[in-house]
């Protein structure tokens, strides 16, 4: 038995959450066990459940307790799009704002030499696997703006170009209710690169 | 080095450090490679966020030890680098200096090479610039290369001949009794020695590829450069 007390382990245990300190620790923990014991166990359950459960869909490698996730196997989805973004939330942030109904490949992190990740560790040959049997007509390369994102866009469509299937990189540019003049320089560059007919 | 003001640099490699922090790996022109922590850049706002390797910066810091605070960044100016292939390039280039350069050495030269390197990506021969890299890279980290004598009887190399790369004396030989997976012709160490690309032919710089990739290798004692894999990887 070690010195510790129960709740001090729970408030040790919720620092692990992003912007979680001892403070706020402290006052979620006092918060469900004073006022609100049901949910708290609710909690508990839930968070025991997800851990459980939750894995890596088959096709697109997403977050799910299915095998293959909703959206890879919704009939509805428009099977010759594949977005291929970096993480999950990126899928999530794609589904809630835009009228997207293709399907999704999920990297699960971006090509980066120095972080230690290259062509093998980001598992590309799986999504070439993909490629090579599925009937994908535009791969739509939705990495992130950075340097890193750009240099696995730059890999992916190069894997696209060689199957003959189009590669489509996101618009950059102003973003909606940005001001010109405090725009940084790149993106204004990258803006007016890619004007379009109006 | 308690505090540094405006110096030009370039950031080689960022890592995400707590919750809202970035660990800076950059190259300076005076103090060669330092570790800045870039505190509340990663909170949500837009701050700081637009800083990326190949944008000329300049950076203030403070503090002792082996991790400094940065202070202040602006960018000089950003490198036009449009085709993402370019990046690979680049970022070859940055894990080369973070794996072969200690901390902290290695002033001025190695960033003089880094910006004209990246400032000739774009418009030249790009293996002849990635080789020019990598002999002076070699160079300044004190790996110097004979590569103009055999250093059995330091003979001139002779441009009809064979030679075979040496490890453990950093240099050439004609005699076979050392490692002979990788024989170089005469001819194109005679080009690496006296950094003249103009009469290199096809055979050549493929040689001249393979012989630094064999003495990088050596250099970094079998850890993987994840930048070669994405270039082996568009190129299979």
């Amino acid at each position: 038995m070690s010195g510790v007390s129960l709740l001090e382990q729970l408030i040790d245990a919720l620092r692990c959450l992003p912007g979680v300190g001892n403070k706020t620790a402290q006052r979620m923990a006092f918060q469900l066990l004073e006022r609100n014991r049901d949910k708290a166990l609710v909690l508990s359950d839930c968070l025991r459940d997800a851990v459980a459960n939750i894995g890596h869909c088959k096709r697109c490698r997403t977050l799910t307790e299915l095998d293959v996730c909703r959206i890879c196997s919704s009939a509805s989805r428009h099977q010759e799009q594949l977005c291929v973004v970096e993480s999950p939330a990126d899928v999530m942030a794609i589904e809630s704002n835009t009228e997207y109904r293709g399907l999704y490949y999920v990297l699960m992190g971006r090509l980066s030499p120095l972080d230690g990740i290259g062509p093998e560790e980001l598992g590309l040959e799986k999504l070439e696997a993909r490629l090579d049997q599925e009937e994908v007509e535009e791969v739509i390369l939705a990495t992130n703006s950075t340097v890193e994102g750009e240099v696995t866009a730059h890999v992916i469509g190069e894997m696209a170009r060689k199957r003959g299937i189009k590669s489509t990189r996101l618009a950059q540019g102003v973003p909606v209710g940005g001001e010109l003049e405090y725009l940084d320089s790149s993106t204004l560059a990258h803006a007016l690169a890619g004007r379009r007919d109006y | 080095m308690a505090r540094v003001t405006a110096e030009r640099a370039y950031l080689l490699h960022a890592r995400p450090y707590r919750e809202t922090s970035l660990i800076l790996e950059i190259l300076s022109d005076n103090y060669g490679r330092v570790s800045l922590v870039q505190r509340g850049v990663r909170s949500g706002t837009k701050a700081g966020q637009d800083i990326q390797p190949f944008s000329a910066l300049r950076v203030s810091w403070s503090g002792k030890g082996e991790i400094h605070t940065l202070t202040g960044v602006d960018i000089d100016k950003r490198y036009p680098m449009d085709d993402n292939l370019h990046k690979v390039y680049g970022l070859y280039l940055n894990e080369l200096i973070m794996k072969l350069v200690p901390k902290h050495g290695l002033g001025h030269e190695l960033f003089a090479l880094y910006e004209s390197t990246l400032e000739h990506i774009a418009c030249s021969n790009i293996e002849v610039l990635l080789r020019m890299f990598e002999l002076r890279l070699l160079q300044l980290i004190g790996y110097g290369l004979d590569l103009g004598h055999d250093f059995e009887d330091s003979a001139p190399v002779d441009a009809q001949n064979t030679y075979y790369y040496d490890h453990a004396n950093g240099g050439v030989t004609a005699v076979g009794r050392v490692d002979t997976s990788c024989p170089v012709s005469g001819k194109t160490l005679q080009v690496l020695d006296r950094l003249d690309f103009a009469e290199a032919d096809q055979r050549s710089l493929k040689e001249a590829k393979r012989l630094l990739r064999n003495i990088i290798d050596s250099h970094l004692h079998g850890k993987p450069l994840k930048s070669r894999q994405i270039m082996q990887y568009l190129y299979h």
